[in-house]
């Protein structure tokens, strides 16, 4: 199929992108990824692709090693087990939408004809990278002494320049006028999200680790997250964010009433007429374990599958699909439904016999979390 | 007692609870068992900056390790969350410690990370940032020897776009 082969060559090309970048060749690199962009500029889960095939075959690997010098029974063994650091990876399988990876992200050119005012020039250009400066990113100024800082790798540049942010954020622009290089570092998205999760983190307010996008809707989102550090908005409770492809936003939180956490971001996010709070509980049937441990590691794992987990939001139904021993849970707005089969657990309908009014507890269930689900749309202007 | 090899061939010989702040060194050790005895060789690191690492790790061989099944982008705030509360702060004998010259700093940056000892490298990253932060371009330029790649045109641009920083 000529698709296919398309597909496959970008993802060789991006493949040998990211060795240039590990190697340091930012140059080739970045060619490379646009290269890769190109061709599939129309598929733009491609960073998924590739995520979830890496992952498969990692995992391919991982289980042939361990049958080789462990043997087939006690491998199954493991595999049956309560959720080890594997489950977790099984968790971070799913299908996310990612920008770059979480340690360290392409950095992101300006356009030069994009420098309008301050909040327009920091949105990223639509398509074409320009080409970063490579293996000089720093030039020395004199050239008789030597420049320690050119022997730093790039993401410790990067660190520094958050640290610095951090302890002072009104360096930001003189860190910015230094050179090129850190003006890039200041335009990337990670540096905004950092900045970010460090503030709402300490503050034990808002953990937006879940939080990954494609490169298209960085864009927009960028936005949001700079705009979530200028404004910073101090809502009282604690959640989780996520975000999907159409635009809309769901947080999750335990601690607060909707209503209440909506007006705390009101700031940032833009409440649509039909803002959906559910109240959902997360449950886990009775007997389904024997042992204690590992009925505390399956919750925190369903837990964990809720969050990281793969999502669909069709038609404000929320469907999730996550494996902790084998159960495949589908979360409908109000009642948890226990599939049988995993083809079933691909999203299942809504309809008065399985939907659950809020206070009416199935007596098999375990509630584990309870929570709300609030969806809203991202600031877009 | 854990030996060390330089990259300078130099040998050090330490106790197992220092070598184990970092985590590379403890990877290794817990792979290689107690039946070894022969020196784990570090070719990226020479024996001046070997030994002001160890030296770093002598002192803080004590200390809480911290969390290492999170990502590396949250660890930040999850080893700080672990902390008390103003955790940006350096404590003195850290601060009198990492009192060098820029080269050693660097290096030490560089040993921390090649190692991983996040402490480490958080105390070297946070030294950098205090000299960075509060500066002028010109003043960072001078401090690391960085050529100024803009243009007048552009610097000037840059600092509007971005002078909404101040009012924070």
């Amino acid at each position: 199929m000529i698709i296919e082969d398309k597909v496959e060559r970008a993802i060789s090309l991006y493949r040998e992108a990211s060795v240039c970048e590990r190697e340091g060749r930012l140059g080739d690199a970045l060619a490379k990824f646009r290269q890769a962009t190109r061709i599939v500029h129309k598929e733009p889960d491609i960073d998924r692709i590739i995520r979830n095939r890496t992952h498969y075959e990692q995992r391919q690997q991982r289980h042939h090693r361990l049958v080789e010098t462990e043997g087939e029974k006690i491998v199954e063994k493991k595999n049956k087990s309560a959720v080890s650091s594997d489950g977790e990876e099984d968790l971070q399988a799913q299908n996310y939408y990612t920008f770059g990876t979480v340690e360290q992200d392409t950095p992101l050119l300006l356009n030069g004809n994009s420098l309008a005012n301050g909040m327009a020039a920091l949105l990223l250009p639509d398509e074409e990278y320009n080409r970063v400066p490579t293996d000089s990113r720093f030039n020395p100024k004199n050239q008789a002494i030597p420049t320690p800082i050119s022997k730093l790798p790039s993401e410790i540049i990067t660190h520094l320049i958050r640290w610095s942010l951090v302890l002072d954020f009104s360096s930001l622009p003189e860190i910015a006028s230094t050179c090129k290089y850190f003006h890039h570092q200041t335009l990337t998205q990670a540096l905004w999200r950092w900045l970010c999760r460090k503030h709402y983190t300490a503050n034990n307010i808002l953990n937006t680790s879940v939080v990954m996008l494609n490169a298209q809707l960085a864009q927009k989102y960028r936005k949001c997250w700079l705009t979530l550090w200028i404004e910073k908005p101090r809502p009282s409770l604690e959640g989780y964010l996520r975000l999907f492809a159409d635009g809309s936003m769901l947080l999750w939180t335990t601690s607060v009433e909707p209503s209440k956490a909506l007006k705390d971001l009101n700031g940032i996010m833009e409440i649509p007429n039909h803002t959906y709070s559910l109240e959902l509980a997360l449950g886990r049937k009775k007997n389904l374990s024997k042992k204690e441990a590992r009925e505390k590691a399956a919750s925190v794992a369903a837990l964990k599958g809720l969050l990281f987990g793969s999502w669909r939001l069709e038609d404000d139904v929320l469907v999730m699909n996550s494996t902790v021993d084998g159960v495949y849970w589908i979360l409908t707005p109000i009642s948890p439904v226990q599939a049988q089969n995993p083809k079933d657990a691909e999203w299942c309908e809504v309809n008065d016999e399985n939907m659950i009014l809020p206070g009416n507890k199935v007596p098999e269930w375990d509630i584990i979390a309870t929570g709300w689900l609030i969806k809203a749309k991202i600031f877009t202007k | 007692m854990v030996k060390l090899t330089s990259s300078d061939l130099v040998e050090f010989s330490v106790e197992r609870t220092v070598a184990e702040r970092s985590v590379l060194l403890k990877n290794m050790l817990e792979d290689i068992g107690d039946s070894d005895d022969s020196a784990i060789p570090l070719p990226n690191v020479n024996a001046g900056i070997l030994k002001k690492v160890l030296e770093y790790c002598e002192r803080h061989k004590n200390d809480a390790l911290p969390a290492t099944d999170t990502a590396p982008d949250v660890d930040d705030f999850g080893a700080a969350a672990q902390k008390k509360s103003g955790s940006d702060d350096i404590d003195e004998w850290d601060s009198a410690f990492i009192k060098v010259d820029n080269d050693l700093l660097f290096e030490i940056i560089l040993a921390a990370n090649y190692l991983d000892i996040k402490a480490l490298l958080d105390l070297g990253c946070k030294t950098v940032a205090n000299m960075i932060k509060g500066k002028s371009a010109e003043q960072i330029r001078d401090m690391f020897n960085i050529e100024n790649d803009f243009t007048p045109e552009e610097e000037e641009q840059i600092r509007r776009e971005n002078e909404w920083a101040a009012d924070i």
